[in-house]
């Protein structure tokens, strides 16, 4: 078993003609809670896309667990999948089944345990997350953080290696955001989860990551432990830890010059005028 | 002008590329049904959901269009002292057109319409994203039990439509208008040929049903993920599908009678 479970190699990635990903390379290490965090936009859900397999790359090499992602078959990628669990922003719960029974979606599919074992393991997933009472309840009668706690039980169903967070923490009042954190530290720990936490929440990404990569325009901007990242004196990462409106990062969307914008109402020009 | 014709071009382009997408999800539906057999009962709920569900919309229609048959009938019929024939007129406009082409409408519009706008929802959600990451395919699981429900239900919801129009005729002009029932039966019998005329009507629900299931499930598939995305699908299968039937109706009848 080598140290990195996930790998990227000058990854490069253009997507409706833009370059989403530039020369991307990082390592995922083992059992190890890795961050990504970045600006909205930077291509980060984009890179978890990639390694679930989800997205091809234009370029570059992509291994999972010593698997080129990018060269699999279908079934070979559902094989790996198996091994992966995603949480999705919104949860992705499945809105006709109760809670239970997202839970044994997965399961179901992909094992054929009898009932009174499927129970026990579901059971068990929903007392980690701390919701064995709300099994009965559907997904609209769920609240956010309890949405997401479900999804996350649902995520490590079928104990899987890689777990992938999907900005786990946007859109959390801060009881969630801490219930969350604690969830994804315990899941790590006694599950023995590579865990991949993509989000713009930098004080709890310091919080729980061994790692962090930091992400600007497609590449990598910065990466080190939680400390290093922190006391970093890059002015674009500064800017994103401290919050700046402006600065490297610029605040306006790319335009042209906003006085002759402005004054040249005569002379549109040709995309305007369709 | 120009953009005009660009316009033009650019929108044959992309129907084209819909329909190849469509043919393609076809392919591999039709592919994923062998090992799809264990999950028969996946199947069996959507047969619920898309055809017994619809039942009392087809039985009440129905019942209607055969009561109109047998008034309208009768008034011609009456004219030329020939209303003895008014079972034979009502039993072949409805295993001939009515049947099958009233069942696929209505098909289209109750149950069509609700699978692209929950297959659309589901993609909006990401619920189908999901399950492709838990490695479950939702062409398999979610497409395809909705898809060969869809195309199982017209050919028996046009059966039972022909079935309770006839009856609807019987009760009319039988009970209200006085034509005798033996012979509302006989001449039935005499005129209405089983290959000719059941087997054809039924062949035409069989084919309606595929057009209209695959495009219900193509749309909600296709559809932009976002609420005026899955709004605009739901629309385009109705529609779609009503021209559809209504364009295939009359190809497949100058073909069979």
């Amino acid at each position: 078993m080598s140290e990195n479970i996930v790998t990227l190699t000058d990854v490069h990635l253009k997507r409706a003609g833009k370059p989403v990903l530039v020369d991307l390379s990082l390592r995922i290490p083992r059992g190890k809670v890795t961050a990504v965090i970045g600006p909205s936009g930077v291509g980060k859900t984009t890179l978890l896309e990639l390694i679930g397999g989800r997205l091809r790359p234009d370029n570059g090499y992509l291994l999972v667990d010593g698997l080129s992602v990018p060269d699999l078959g279908r079934r070979e990628l559902f094989e790996l999948r198996r091994r992966m669990g995603m949480l999705f922003q919104g949860g992705a719960l499945l809105s006709d089944l109760d809670v239970y029974e997202n839970i044994a979606f997965p399961l179901r599919e992909h094992t054929h345990l009898p009932e009174p074992v499927l129970r026990q393991l579901i059971l068990m997933k929903l007392e980690l997350v701390g919701l064995r009472g709300a099994r009965r309840l559907m997904p609209d009668e769920l609240s956010g953080g309890m949405t997401r706690r479900v999804a996350l039980a649902r995520a490590v169903a079928m104990d899987p290696q890689i777990v992938m967070y999907d900005e786990p923490f946007t859109g959390l009042d801060p009881i969630s955001k801490a219930i969350i954190v604690k969830l994804i530290k315990k899941l790590n720990k006694t599950l023995a989860i590579t865990s991949i936490v993509v989000t713009h929440d930098v004080v709890e990404a310091i919080q729980i990551a061994d790692f962090v990569y930091m992400l600007g325009e497609g590449r990598v901007l910065a990466s080190g432990t939680a400390n290093e990242i922190q006391n970093s004196t890059r002015a674009d990462v500064r800017q994103f830890l401290q919050g700046q409106a402006d600065g490297p990062v610029p605040f306006h969307y790319e335009a042209d010059d906003y006085f002759s914008d402005l004054f040249n109402a005569g002379l549109l020009n040709k995309d305007e005028q369709r | 002008m120009i953009s005009g014709v660009r316009r033009i071009g650019a929108y044959s382009l992309s129907v084209l590329a819909a329909t190849g997408r469509a043919c393609i999800l076809l392919i591999q539906m039709l592919g994923s049904i062998p090992s799809s057999v264990r999950r028969y009962e996946l199947f069996v709920e959507q047969l619920f959901r898309v055809g017994v569900l619809t039942l009392p919309i087809i039985i009440v229609a129905a019942l209607f269009v055969g009561m109109v048959l047998a008034l309208q009938g009768y008034n011609t019929l009456v004219d030329f002292g020939a209303e003895s024939s008014l079972g034979l007129l009502v039993a072949l406009s409805l295993t001939r057109e009515l049947g099958p082409v009233l069942a696929g409408l209505l098909f289209a519009g109750r149950a069509g319409a609700a699978l692209t706008a929950e297959i659309g929802l589901m993609k909006a959600t990401e619920q189908l994203a999901g399950m492709e990451m838990m490695a479950v395919d939702p062409v398999r699981r979610v497409l395809l039990p909705r898809f060969l429900a869809g195309m199982i239900s017209v050919p028996i919801l046009a059966a039972l439509f022909t079935a309770v129009g006839i009856l609807g005729g019987y009760l009319l002009g039988v009970n209200v208008l006085g034509v005798d029932q033996g012979v509302y039966w006989s001449v039935m019998q005499e005129g209405v040929d089983f290959q000719q005329d059941v087997l054809n009507g039924l062949l035409k629900s069989l084919v309606f049903g595929v057009l209209i299931s695959l495009l219900a499930v193509f749309m909600g598939y296709d559809a932009r993920p976002t609420p005026a995305g899955v709004g605009t699908a739901t629309t385009l299968t109705v529609v779609l599908s009503s021209l559809l039937v209504l364009a295939m109706d009359f190809s497949l009848t100058s073909m069979m009678f």
